[in-house]
């Protein structure tokens, strides 16, 4: 089955909301307008303005009647349009959703699901384009999810909605259109592990998201000069699979991260120093980052696209590195 | 710049094997830092610098077997990098060699700025380079002996960045129009190096480690010449090919064997070449021990155990006092004349578990407390049973003491250690009558020999010497 991003998504909340009635969107433009980016379109037309809520331009509130209603029984699907939005709801999703269960001594799950647009790549400049989920994937009693694929993008959803704690998604807002194949069948996927979807000896590429796509396009270009990169897609920022990481660290022993996010104190950090505390002699040269320009995302088109990572430089810095 | 060669650590030292560099092209050193590993029939010796300056080349590589003299590696001295300048005439070196070494300089030598942490030298001047080689060498000031403390001083220290935190660019970022501040600080170019001893990954330790290779051997393929997995690899690789071809260093099981053998040859050598050529004469005296043992019993009752004093230092201390009233006894015969040694360094005739002896010299021994002494002694017996001597503690020596009282011989006449001119002898302390001042009584006594260089000296040097190791240990508490 031919399939974009967005409509794998669309789907994995049509099929969920079908499934069980407790499950509801709502979010700001998510009803009428069919959501900022359309992934919710039409979906007002079926289930309904009780189900498909479009809510007020204050992330606080819905976020926190998202997690209210998580409290009481309800399955919510919170859409907050992009992430540096989000952080006008961050004390909803730092000091309640994250918290209540630890606070109410194991009384209260919050089985909230929040899931937000993130990254660059559409000019949308500093207020709309950053990629923040390294700063949630800081926070314990959240999960933080990145799906890359389309499999991801529909299965995640559905485990989210199982999970019996707040899970936050965060979808690259360039990967809605990427299309692609997707089995009729595919179901709900796991949301712990990372996922080396190429096998490679020469390096490790570890990322996710969109740059999971981009070094796919980088590993190709590689393999045409003898380079064998794997891949490996994270798919889950906190918890982050050491396990998984380490493998493809003892494999090759040489890792470059790439990620959108910014390198001080990001997610490329930690993971760089998880591999140094207990992959450091599996290591056989220092681990490097590329990231996200240590700037506000530039307007412009050509300074946002040297702004993050592309191909072509993940191509150059393997090269600068083998 | 000036060529370091194999030392000659003693008159019976031929050649010697080079287990491993210390150090690395590059390189500061400092006169006295230990910069190899040799392995002569006396043991592994660590053998030290005899300059400060920065190792330009290294020849030598581990593993082989070089004839004293030959040259292992050039030092540049005086710390310019320009490799230009010829290397110093060095005439080859003769059999005795081993005076040429410059004397210790204490550390009160140096400047006499007080060495307060601030007068170190401001990191940004790295100290492997002198700027301004134009600067005739007079007038470049000394550098301060940079304590070894002060780390990261292997490596030339990089300029620091203007900020604190290394930048976060990548460098497609371009420049910002010339107006604006510049708010993006731009990234310095230096590539990422480690400063270890070996520029080596992590892994390729462990591999090298897992394998037993030394990374010394292995040639870097990285950038700035760092050891990654595939070089260790192919190292081991070669290794494998060659098996045969060259003893590699970390198996030698055989070479200890016939350590044994050889060490026999070359005491052999030595003392035959010491008998055919030096005209020994032999002195002995008897001396009252009691005050010095009194004193001793005395001392040891206030002292923890592992801090007792043992005779063998008491004699020790006053041969070296009655050596500087004698200094004629305290040198080396060369080029048929006698050059006596300013510094008083005793050679301690050490034997060893499974046979052989190695003389270890004790450094200035006449300027050291007792306390410092029995530390020294203690420290070198160790490390010389341990094959363990540093290259200046088998040079040095400018006269040697034979001490084998312990093995209950009332008293021994020693071979002299060429090119040194004497060798004193004592014996163990036995009780006797004693008579002394028309009493007779028992006293514990020493016989003290003294074998000369009658080339060298006389008989009345000799027995000068003996009468004043007498009178000093009559005074034990001011040794």
């Amino acid at each position: 089955m031919k399939i974009t991003y967005r409509e794998a998504i669309r789907e994995s909340i049509r099929e969920a909301m079908q499934e069980d009635e407790k499950v509801f969107l709502m979010g700001e433009d998510v009803g009428h307008y069919g959501g900022c980016f359309a992934v919710s379109k039409d979906l007002l037309a079926e289930f309904g303005a009780e189900r498909i809520r479009d809510t007020p331009l204050s992330e606080s509130a819905f976020v926190g009647i998202g997690i209210g209603a998580a409290m009481n029984g309800m399955k919510p699907i919170v859409e907050v349009m992009t992430v540096n939005f989000s952080l006008l709801a961050a004390d909803q999703i730092m000091n309640n959703a994250a918290t209540i269960l630890h606070m109410s001594g194991g009384l209260f799950n919050v089985p909230v699901v929040i899931r937000m647009a993130t990254g660059g790549g559409k000019q949308l400049a500093a207020q709309h384009s950053h990629s923040l989920e390294g700063w949630y994937a800081h926070i314990p009693g959240l999960k933080v999810l990145t799906p890359a694929t389309l499999e991801d993008a529909r299965g995640m959803l559905i485990s989210a909605l199982k999970d019996p704690d707040p899970v936050l998604i965060f979808e690259n807002s360039t990967l809605y259109n990427h299309q692609g194949e997707l089995s009729e069948d595919a179901g709900a996927v796991d949301i712990f592990k990372a996922k080396i979807r190429r096998q490679g000896k020469d390096i490790s590429l570890v990322t996710y998201g969109i740059g999971y796509h981009k070094c796919v396009a980088a590993a190709e270009i590689l393999a045409a000069e003898g380079i064998d990169a794997e891949i490996l897609d994270l798919r889950v920022l906190r918890p982050l699979d050491d396990a998984t990481i380490l493998e493809t660290v003892k494999k090759t022993g040489r890792v470059l991260i790439v990620d959108e996010g910014w390198k001080s104190g990001g997610i490329s950090a930690e993971i760089s120093s998880r591999i140094m505390e207990k992959g450091f002699f599996d290591l056989d040269m220092p681990v490097a980052r590329l990231g996200g320009a240590e700037v506000p995302m530039p307007y412009a088109e050509h300074l946002e696209r040297i702004a993050v990572p592309q191909v072509e430089t993940i191509v150059a810095k393997v090269k600068e590195m083998i | 710049m000036s060529e370091y060669k194999m030392p000659k650590l003693g008159a019976d030292m031929e050649d010697a094997i080079l287990i491993e560099w210390k150090v690395k092209e590059g390189d500061r050193v400092q006169k006295g830092d230990i910069i190899a590993e040799i392995e002569t029939v006396k043991g592994d010796i660590d053998v030290e610098v005899f300059e400060d300056g920065i190792m330009e080349k290294i020849i030598a590589q581990p593993g082989e077997r070089l004839p004293v003299g030959t040259v292992l590696a050039y030092i540049n001295s005086n710390g310019k990098t320009t490799p230009e300048e010829d290397p110093v005439e060095v005439p080859p070196i003769e059999e005795p060699a081993p005076t040429k070494i410059p004397e210790e300089v204490p550390p009160k030598k140096e400047p006499i700025l007080p060495p307060k942490p601030t007068e170190i030298p401001p990191i940004e001047e790295p100290p492997t380079i002198i700027p301004s080689p134009g600067v005739p060498e007079e007038e470049i000031p000394d550098i301060p002996a940079i304590p070894e403390e002060v780390p990261f001083t292997e490596e030339p220290v990089e300029q620091p960045s203007p900020e604190e935190f290394p930048p976060m660019e990548e460098p497609e970022i371009p420049p910002l129009p010339k107006e604006m501040p510049p708010r993006i600080i731009p990234l310095p170019t230096e590539p990422y190096r480690p400063t270890f001893r070996h520029n080596a990954s992590p892994l390729a330790r462990k591999i090298a480690k897992d394998l037993g290779i030394d990374l010394a051997q292995v040639k870097g393929t990285g950038e700035g010449g760092i050891i990654h997995k595939i070089d260790v690899e192919r190292f081991a690789n070669s290794v494998d090919n060659k098996e045969d071809s060259r003893p590699t260093i970390k198996e030698k099981p055989k070479v200890a064997k016939d350590r044994k053998v050889k060490m026999r040859t070359a005491i052999a050598a030595a003392m035959s070449r010491s008998n055919q050529e030096i005209p020994h004469y032999y002195l002995e005296t008897a001396i009252d021990m009691q005050k010095a043992m009194n004193w001793l019993q005395t001392e040891n009752e206030q002292r923890p155990v592992q801090k007792r004093l043992l005779a063998a230092v008491l004699l020790l201390k006053a041969s070296a006092l009655a050596l500087q009233k004698v200094p004629e006894l305290n040198g080396y015969w060369e080029d048929n004349r006698l050059n006596i040694q300013e510094g008083i360094h005793i050679g301690f005739a050490i034997s060893l578990r499974g046979g052989g002896l190695v003389i270890p010299a004790i450094h200035d021994v006449n300027k050291k407390s007792i306390d410092e002494l029995m530390n020294n002694l203690t420290d070198v017996s160790e490390r010389a049973r341990m094959g363990k001597l540093r290259s200046s503690e088998l040079t040095d020596g400018t006269i040697t003491i034979t001490n084998i009282g312990d093995r209950g011989v009332a008293k021994v006449f020693g071979v002299i250690y060429p090119p040194q001119v004497a060798i004193i002898g004592f014996g163990k302390i036995i009780e006797k009558p004693w008579a002394e001042n028309g009493m007779l009584g028992i006293r514990p006594i020493l016989t003290a020999t003294l074998a000369a260089d009658h080339r060298a000296t006389d008989g009345r040097i000799g027995a000068k010497f003996l009468s004043t190791l007498n009178k000093l240990l009559q005074t034990p508490s001011e040794l």
